[in-house]
């Protein structure tokens, strides 16, 4: 999946307007709450096959924090 | 997976109460900031509400009104809110509906995963030869049981009764998965109010609902019809499964969570929206138990299949 793509999933799970979300965006100006985190925490396991166990919203505070575990 | 032939879907048809409660009303009662973030977070929009005296019975009974039911043998009530403990609303409704001595007819206590596991249990019947036609109606009027002081449940839910019809014929095939995961996160105690832990059953969806979902997709399946559970969690299943809006539908902000009416409720939606043509699609029933149960199958919205919404005034 290329960065736009994530970007696009990742709108969507935190209740943002796509065109003003970049990795620089503070998760404090979007929706990031248990459900959000929930949410990211499946896009992970469904698309990267990978498991964060016992993470908080509190361990990421920018966009650019999900980003950088979008990866296998 | 559990596989089918020669079944038929031949009629779905919903009544829903006229009684409307909206975003004004919330706000009303909760606050606008309240309902503002409820809105964004979960889509919330209308919901219906019967009136005082309505049973699940009555929508139900609404919905099955103009059916053709001829042949009918067995009669599924699928409901967690029964007109009353017993006797059972399907025993009630086989004399209001005039259906034959004959007829077995039997509740089945489901909550949103019933729709589909109704459909299951008319296939297994079906399966005798004995058996022509099933009559599945069900429904909830949980505005009776939900607390009123807790915004999250007393926004959620609409009241709402359906009617379906599974005969015989032509070689279609419906496969289904169904599993059961014996869990209170969701409840209705005797005498309490309805209960739901949020947190644990969206944790439950977004991980069972979507892997049984995959289990069942072919790439001829070309829509994925969810129980509408709220707009986040349609939106968060559908994605998972790689089904963007256009086919995976949400219709929860117009009608709110209407339980095991919601399938049948979406269908009928999307057939007055102008959903045409055959579509091989896969409908997902998750909820209460918890239960999640999913069938592929074929739908052909060119058949008259999926009945013009009924509103029922008592």
């Amino acid at each position: 999946m290329s960065q736009d793509e994530i970007l696009d999933e990742l709108a969507d799970i935190l209740g943002a307007d796509r065109a003003a979300l970049t990795p620089e965006t503070p998760l404090s100006a979007v929706t990031w709450d248990s459900m959000a985190l929930l949410a990211y925490l499946a896009f992970l396991r469904f698309r990267f096959g990978k498991v964060l166990p016992g993470v908080s919203c509190a361990a990421f505070r920018t966009v650019g924090d999900l980003l950088a575990r979008c990866a296998p | 997976m559990t596989c089918f032939r020669g079944l038929r879907l031949e009629a779905v048809s919903v009544a829903l109460p006229a009684g409307r409660v909206g975003v004004a009303d919330f706000e009303a009662r909760y606050g606008a900031e309240r309902v503002g973030r409820l809105r964004r977070a979960i889509g919330l929009g209308e919901i219906r509400v019967a009136e005082a005296g309505v049973r699940t019975s009555d929508l139900a009974s609404a919905a099955a009104r103009g059916l053709d039911l001829g042949g009918v043998d067995a009669l599924l009530f699928v409901s967690q809110t029964p007109d009353a403990v017993a006797p059972s609303t399907a025993a009630t409704l086989q004399r209001r509906l005039g259906l034959g001595e004959g007829t077995l007819a039997l509740d089945v206590n489901q909550g949103c995963a019933g729709f589909t596991v109704a459909l299951r249990l008319a296939a297994h019947l079906l399966g005798h030869p004995a058996l022509r036609r099933v009559l599945i109606l069900g429904g909830d009027t949980l505005s009776r049981h939900v607390d009123p002081a807790d915004a999250a449940t007393a926004t959620l839910f609409s009241d709402a009764g359906f009617a379906a019809l599974v005969g015989k014929g032509g070689d279609d095939a419906w496969a289904f998965a169904t599993a059961t995961a014996g869990s209170e996160a969701i409840a209705i105690p005797h005498g309490g109010p309805f209960r739901m832990d949020g947190t644990a059953v969206f944790n439950f969806t977004i991980s069972k609902v979507p892997e049984q979902i995959q289990g069942l997709l072919t790439p001829e399946v070309d829509c994925l019809l969810l129980h509408q559970a709220n707009a986040f969690i349609v939106r968060q299943v559908a994605r998972l499964c790689g089904f963007g809006p256009d086919r995976a539908p949400c219709d929860f902000p117009d009608y709110g969570n209407a339980s095991s009416a919601s399938l049948p409720l979406l269908l009928c939606d999307l057939a007055a929206r102008g959903w045409r043509g055959r579509r091989q699609a896969v409908l997902a029933g998750f909820g209460v138990g918890l239960a999640w149960c999913s069938v592929r199958l074929p739908l052909d919205f060119d058949a008259a299949i999926f009945r013009p919404i009924t509103e029922f005034r008592p």
